[in-house]
Formats: C-alpha cells, structure tokens, sequence
C-alpha cells in the first residue's frame, strides 16, 4: 500500500499489517510485535527520513513465505545508515533508540538497502514462535 | 479544567490530590498523537512541580517510543526535585515495550491510583 509520511497513517497501516498477520496464522501477541516494528520502522522514515514532512511517499508491502511473513518499506528519502544509530545505552533515563531496538528485537532478519534514489527495509517474521530473545 | 489546551477525550483534565497530580489517558499514542500527550503532560506539570505525576494508563492498549519519549521528559522534568512518575494499570503492549526499552524500572508501576497513592 501506498501512503503519504503523514503520521496520521501509521495506525491504520500498522493495523491492516497486523491484520494481514493474523490472518495467516500469526498469534496475537506476534502480530502485535511486528506491529510495533513497522511502527517504528515508518516513524524513522517520517523523521529520519522526511525531516517530518507529510506529504512524501511511503510503500508498504507483506506477503507471506515459507513459515514466515515478508515485510518492506520503501521509500524515497536521504540515505540512512542504519550503522549510525546508536544502540541504546540501558540504564540510562533515556529512550533514545528505542525504535531500532525494537525492529532489531522482534524481527527475525533486517535488512536495510540503499537504493539509487531512496531505501527499502526488508523485514522479515516467522509465523511461529521461536526462542530468539 | 475547562481551559485544557488539549483533547481531553484522549488525556483527561488533571486532578490535584495532596502533591499528586493525577490524570487518565485513553487510547493508543504513536507519533500522530504523542505531541498532544506532550502538550498534555508538560501543561499539568506546570510552573509549580508536583511530587508525583500519576497517569493512569489502563484504557492505552497502545504507545511507541515517540509516548514513551513523553513519559521520559516528564520524568525528567520531576527528577531534579525528587518528584516520580507513576504510571497505573499498564496493559500487555505498554509494560512489553518498557521492558525492551528496559525502562521500566525507572517508573513506578501501580496496578491502580490506589496504590499508587498508597506507595508513596
């Protein structure tokens, strides 16, 4: 689907993605994870990315696979390098790099990819539950 | 508080019990609406510290890490003083992305106003 980096969207995508999750056999509570990470990984591109405006474009896609729910987000925004966020610092009264954590957290395999004229983020899931924390 | 400069369909008017201030949010929080928290949060913390800002989190099923931004500036507005942040009835999604955050801990976590007024 495509949408404009307006956060107004981000609840009803993360909501149609969640969906879709469930409807092929994702639980709940997974579905709620994967979520969270979209949420995120569309936020970064809305500030990151746009510097906030809301007007650019963003697309958003999932399939299923083998066992497991295929993600990405592409946009069309300045390069990002995903090695230059900080992981963040536990303990501190801080909640910088929450997001990232929680893409790298509940997503099984993340790949970022810079594209001539933008990136897509390749995110994928696996249906069921495995021990990865 | 006719005047909140907020919707307080989605956070509640404050209410000032002894050095507390109290208030409600509703709904979910994520990047579109956390700015309005904010505004919300910062307002009721005012010129004149609280001791403790309690927010009842219990009809949030929802926020991202622009909210739990939010939460952290109030705390850290508070802190100076020796104020908390309490925050009350935390659902499932709420309390997971603290614990990921692993900033749970620097938040007092009532199951209720009750207590939170009672562990202070």
């Amino acid at each position: 689907m495509k949408i404009t980096s307006d956060p107004a969207n981000l609840r009803d995508v993360r909501k149609k993605i969640e969906s879709f999750a469930q409807s092929i056999g994702m639980a709940r509570e997974m579905s709620d994870e994967l979520g969270l990470a979209l949420n995120e990984a569309m936020a970064n591109v809305i500030r990151h990315g746009y510097d906030g405006a809301k007007d650019r474009p963003i697309v958003v896609s999932a399939e299923r696979g083998d066992g497991e729910l295929h993600l990405s987000i592409r946009d069309w925004a300045k390069p990002f390098d995903p090695a230059t966020v900080k992981p963040k610092d536990h303990g501190r009264l801080s909640p910088g790099g929450v997001g990232m954590l929680c893409i790298q957290t509940f997503m099984d395999e993340v790949k970022f990819e810079r594209l001539a004229d933008g990136m897509l983020l390749k995110m994928t899931k696996k249906l069921a539950k495995h021990d990865k924390r | 508080m006719a005047d909140a400069k907020w919707n307080t369909d989605m956070i509640s008017a404050p209410r000032i019990l002894g050095d507390s201030v109290i208030a409600e949010a509703r709904g979910e929080f994520d990047l579109h609406n956390s700015p309005e928290l904010r505004t919300a949060l910062l307002s009721m913390l005012g010129k004149t510290l609280p001791k403790r800002l309690i927010l009842n989190l219990s009809q949030v099923p929802y926020i991202d890490s622009s909210a739990l931004a939010v939460l952290v500036e109030a705390l850290q507005k508070l802190r100076p003083s020796g104020g908390k942040v309490v925050l009350v009835g935390l659902q499932p999604r709420v309390q997971g992305l603290l614990e990921i955050a692993r900033l749970n801990t620097i938040f007092v976590i009532a199951a209720s106003e009750q207590q939170a007024l009672a562990l202070m």
